[in-house]
């Protein structure tokens, strides 16, 4: 796929020759890929991908060296990113789920929740909440939906593992971006927990364009409709999960897995570059 | 905070349970209730010990500031070991306003401000002409209070833009607070003529406000101590709102908030430029508590002692900042009156202590301690 026109009103984000330089290492390297609005789409791929540096690059955590990234925001004028901050991004209707659970843990989980509402993100807005009886409903609602209405109240730092993932995807209803980034949402779940929550992306893709990144076979072939696998950043393969599971790039990419993995591939650093909450603290 | 077992399996209930009701915390609201009442007692049992009480004055001044760094540090996250600063921008202005009063009242000249009025001692001894013209309208007392709050408010605002905007955080955040009031000491201990220099300006007028002049430190507490009642429901009211909780969030996860589409940047600014406002307005009233001012206060360790005090009363609780200050104010001076050498040592031992044993502070541990009793007797309910 090369270039996409700007006259596709479908395309909800296109990335277009996009390159993030970590000082050499390039953890995208000159890729293309685009999303249509009402997709589910699950990204693959081995370590070192780029995988969460493309979540990165749209979020706008990381800039990108060359390249482009835009956003197509229903019935808005385009946008490229390159013009916005990460908050503004997230304003413009992009939200994004992290590998890790990233619940505020001295808050109970219905604050959470009120934070994350779609409401204005200016500080007189935030100084009049208590009048305003926010979101009441659509809160319940949630809760409901993610299973943490008996615990509405409890600390989400007193979350297990599984709950605080929920949470994050509720957080997520509420903020109801237009297009919604979820890295690794079934790390470290059993099977039971890790299908629940495909439930709830199922759910949640009926009103959102999903994009989805994962290593879990079993978890993409339940949710995902079209699969991309990214490759030493480019993309590599395109298309349903079984024709890219029949794709020889694909299985020598994933056989051939020890020989790729002395190549360099700084996964670390592209994941979380400036994030030390012990060190914010303090 | 009260236990739970948050590590058991997850539910996998169908979802129709509704959320339950709001717990209303009571005994958090009376607590809170007769910890403000007993705000107001110290002098009823020191009435006539001028000393006593001129020292309860400085506390309840003093933990306004503490509140202060509270609302930075123990909400949000941002840890100032340089608070003295805007408490000093606030002292010095109420102290100007005094000395010059004083000048002018052993002058016999009316309060004004005019090119030929009374010189105060220092700027005599420094050989100074006339008072310098930015120094001459803080004879009004009113301007000088306003400048002692809205000064701090916009020197704390200028340094969190540009610190917040340029992502400063955590031990650099900290370094450069200290920084910049090192800074401001050097300034003003080398500006003798204008600042009183090492000294600084002693022999205050006593504080007039709407003709009424505080006779002495007993009638002058309940001045201060209702201004810190009203400034701990302020700051509990903004702390409960949902800006405050986005406070909170920052501390928790600042990357988290940026991805739900909050900018922090707005919301530190904003806080740091309050925290900064109070400071000097507890830095106005310490002044007129303490009758004197000197750049003891713009020492690094005065600002770092700040902060052990909302460390050891319990920071992200308001009360705890305020008890902190009375607690190792109090104590301190006990200590201090009886072996002054040994104090500075317990002050060491005691903020060693608590970082490694009580990390949440005295009012940590009391909350504990009744989380745990009710566990054992009656039905668990949080503390405010």
């Amino acid at each position: 796929m090369g270039i996409q026109s700007k006259t596709f009103p479908e395309e909800i984000i296109q990335v277009k020759e996009v390159t993030v330089d970590f000082s050499g290492f390039k953890a995208l390297n000159e890729l293309n890929f685009t999303v249509e609005r009402g997709e589910l789409r699950v990204v693959i791929g081995p370590n070192g991908a780029g995988k969460t540096t493309l979540l990165d690059a749209i979020t706008g955590k990381v800039k990108p060296s060359t390249g482009q990234i835009l956003f197509q925001p229903n019935e808005r004028p385009l946008c490229d990113l390159a013009d916005y901050n990460e908050a503004e991004i997230a304003r413009l209707g992009i939200g994004r789920k992290f590998q890790t659970p990233n619940v505020f843990k001295s808050l109970s989980v219905v604050d959470n929740i009120k934070l994350a509402l779609n409401y204005p993100r200016g500080v007189f807005r935030t100084l009049l909440a208590p009048f305003l009886q926010d979101g009441k409903d659509r809160i319940a609602e949630i809760l409901t939906t993610i299973g943490l209405a008996a615990k509405a109240y409890k600390d989400a730092g007193t979350l297990a593992h599984g709950e605080k993932q929920w949470l994050e995807l509720g957080m997520l209803m509420a903020q109801d971006p237009e297009l919604l980034l979820v890295d690794e949402p079934v790390a470290g779940m059993t099977p039971r927990e890790s299908e629940r929550t495909g439930e709830l992306l199922l759910a949640l893709s009926r009103k959102h364009t999903l994009l989805v990144i994962d290593h879990d076979m079993t978890f993409v072939r339940q949710i995902a409709g079209k699969v991309t696998v990214l490759h030493e950043g480019r993309l590599l393969s395109q298309g349903t999960i079984g024709e890219v599971q029949d794709n020889p790039k694909v299985i020598e990419v994933y056989l051939g897995h020890h020989k790729i993995d002395k190549k360099p591939a700084p996964k670390t650093t592209a994941a979380a570059p400036s994030m030390n909450p012990q060190l914010a603290r303090v | 905070m009260t236990s739970d077992a948050g590590g058991a399996s997850p539910p996998m209930t169908p979802p129709t349970d509704q959320p339950g009701a709001e717990p209303r915390n009571w005994s958090g609201r009376v607590a809170t209730f007769l910890f403000l009442a007993a705000l107001l007692t110290p002098p009823l049992f020191y009435g006539d010990d001028e000393l006593r009480c001129e020292q309860f004055t400085k506390f309840a001044a003093l933990g306004i500031l503490a509140l202060s760094i509270d609302l930075i540090w123990g909400y949000t996250g941002l840890l100032s070991l340089g608070h003295g600063l805007y408490f000093g921008l606030g002292a010095y202005a109420v102290g100007y306003s005094l000395k010059l009063q004083r000048a002018a009242l052993n002058a016999g000249l009316p309060f004004t401000s005019s090119p030929d009025m009374a010189l105060p001692d220092f700027m005599e001894y420094s050989r100074l002409e006339a008072v310098p013209e930015w120094i001459r309208p803080f004879i009004d007392i009113y301007f000088a209070i306003g400048v002692a709050i809205l000064l701090p408010a916009i020197v704390a605002a200028l340094f969190g833009f540009v610190t917040f905007r340029l992502r400063i955080k955590g031990v650099y955040f900290s370094l450069i607070t200290q920084a910049l009031i090192l800074a401001m000491y050097l300034m003003v201990i080398r500006n003798q003529p204008q600042t009183g220099g090492e000294v600084g300006m002693t022999y205050l007028n006593r504080l007039t406000l709407f003709g009424y002049q505080f006779p002495n430190s007993y009638q002058l507490y309940y001045l201060v101590a209702p201004i810190l009642i009203l400034c701990f429901l302020g700051c509990a009211w903004l702390m409960a709102s949902k800006f405050g909780q986005i406070l909170t969030a920052i501390r928790d996860n600042e990357n988290r908030v940026m991805a739900l589409g909050y900018d922090p940047a707005v919301y530190k600014t904003i806080i740091f430029s309050l925290s900064g406002a109070l400071a000097g307005l507890a830095g106005a009233l310490y002044v007129a508590g303490n009758r004197s001012i000197g750049p003891d206060v713009l020492r690094v360790d005065f600002s770092i002692i700040a902060v052990v005090w909302v460390a050891v009363g319990g920071r992200g609780t308001l009360s705890g900042a305020i008890i902190g200050v009375y607690l190792v104010g109090f104590t301190g001076t006990m200590i201090n009156e009886e072996y002054p050498t040994l104090w500075k040592v317990l002050q060491g031992a005691m903020f060693i202590g608590v970082v490694l044993f009580l990390p949440e502070g005295i009012v940590g541990l009391i909350r504990k301690t009744y989380a745990f009793l009710f566990s054992r007797f009656g039905k668990p309910q949080p503390l405010g």
